[in-house]
């Protein structure tokens, strides 16, 4: 067999055929469906597979309570981006329907940046922002935020360095 | 109309298939004795700890293959997620056998699974869009079909595990 660290899988794998369904029924009284609190449930037991050491845990309930609210924050903001990214789209009269799959990879593309930037300050990000999507100048970003535009250079700079690791993958 | 596998499919239904049949393929940490293997039968790992995708009717296919090959499955977790399925056997609590491979093979902890094939007779997966015998198909249905074919395709990792695709 394998030769990872079996005290602590062991112990994921306990906890999961302990408090799996546990989980699901909570999760389920936020969501819209079963499937969707089985899927954020089983993305738990994912995310806690990956930790380096969880055992052991006093409380594991809370622990994959606060992993799975997490999980949900992330669903409800990619739904927030696909939805924005739909609009969008419905709105750029020169741009032809994308495949399920185009959409999908671009969905995937969007949430991604959105978590690197999400780590930036937030003068960083509106800099980005308001350059990429807005289209705006150096001196008119330094207007908008009240920041020099050495500033705003320096922070776009920042902030597309941030997004070039996802860019490199 | 339904988008499904012909596998927990009755004869009350009709359908066309939708991509190349596909076959399972065992799942095995990276570090496990048969990992090598360019072919292994599901004899090699029966008695192992099954991690079973939990989901019907991949659920009931899974074990139909093992009893058609007189074999008696040693289930250790049932797993709703395909992703979950990897993360466990990479965390080497069992091995396992799937159709849709994910795109990742290393888990997110970063402990590998490799994927070989079944040297088994096996029953081909085949992903469908069915509907009731009786109904004719409308116009309207018609083309959902025909958008179907359009489509619905193989996930780009997999495209050269079909023989049909390959």
């Amino acid at each position: 067999m394998s030769g990872a660290d079996t005290s602590h899988s062991d112990y994921v794998g306990g906890l999961f055929r302990s408090h799996y369904d546990w989980l699901c029924s909570r999760l389920h009284r936020h969501l819209d469906s079963r499937t969707r609190a089985e899927d954020i449930a089983a993305d738990t037991f994912v995310q806690l597979l990956s930790s380096p050491g969880v055992a052991p845990i006093r409380q594991p309930r809370a622990l994959l309570t606060t992993i799975a609210q997490r999980l949900m924050y992330q669903l409800w903001r990619r739904r927030d981006l696909e939805r924005a990214y739909l609009d969008a789209l419905d709105q750029d009269e020169t741009s032809s329907a994308p495949s399920p799959e185009d959409l999908a990879q671009m969905i995937e593309a969007l949430q991604a940046i959105d978590q690197l930037l999400d780590g930036l300050p937030a003068k960083v990000k509106a800099t980005f922002l308001l350059s990429k999507l807005n289209g705006l100048t150096y001196p008119e970003i330094a207007a908008e935020l009240g920041i020099s535009q050495r500033s705003a250079s320096d922070y776009r700079a920042r902030a597309v360095n941030s997004c070039l690791p996802w860019r490199l993958e | 109309m339904a988008l499904t596998y012909s596998a927990g499919l009755r004869d009350t239904h009709t359908y066309i298939a939708l991509l190349p049949d596909l076959y399972p393929r065992a799942v095995l940490p990276a570090d496990h004795r048969l990992a090598s293997y360019d072919e292994i039968s599901l004899a090699m790992i029966a008695d192992e700890p099954l991690i079973l995708l939990d989901i019907w009717p991949s659920n009931q296919y899974f074990l139909e293959q093992l009893k058609a090959a007189g074999l008696q499955p040693n289930i250790a977790y049932k797993v709703p997620s395909i992703e979950l399925v990897t993360a466990f056997v990479g965390q080497g609590l069992g091995v396992s056998t799937l159709v849709t491979l994910p795109e990742q093979i290393q888990t997110p902890s970063g402990k590998k699974v490799v994927t070989l094939a079944l040297s088994d007779p096996l029953v081909a997966s085949s992903t469908v869009v069915a509907w009731n015998r009786d109904k004719d198909l409308t116009r309207l249905t018609t083309e959902f079909v025909n958008h179907c074919k359009k489509e619905i395709k193989l996930p780009k990792h997999m495209r050269t595990m079909s023989p049909e695709t390959a």
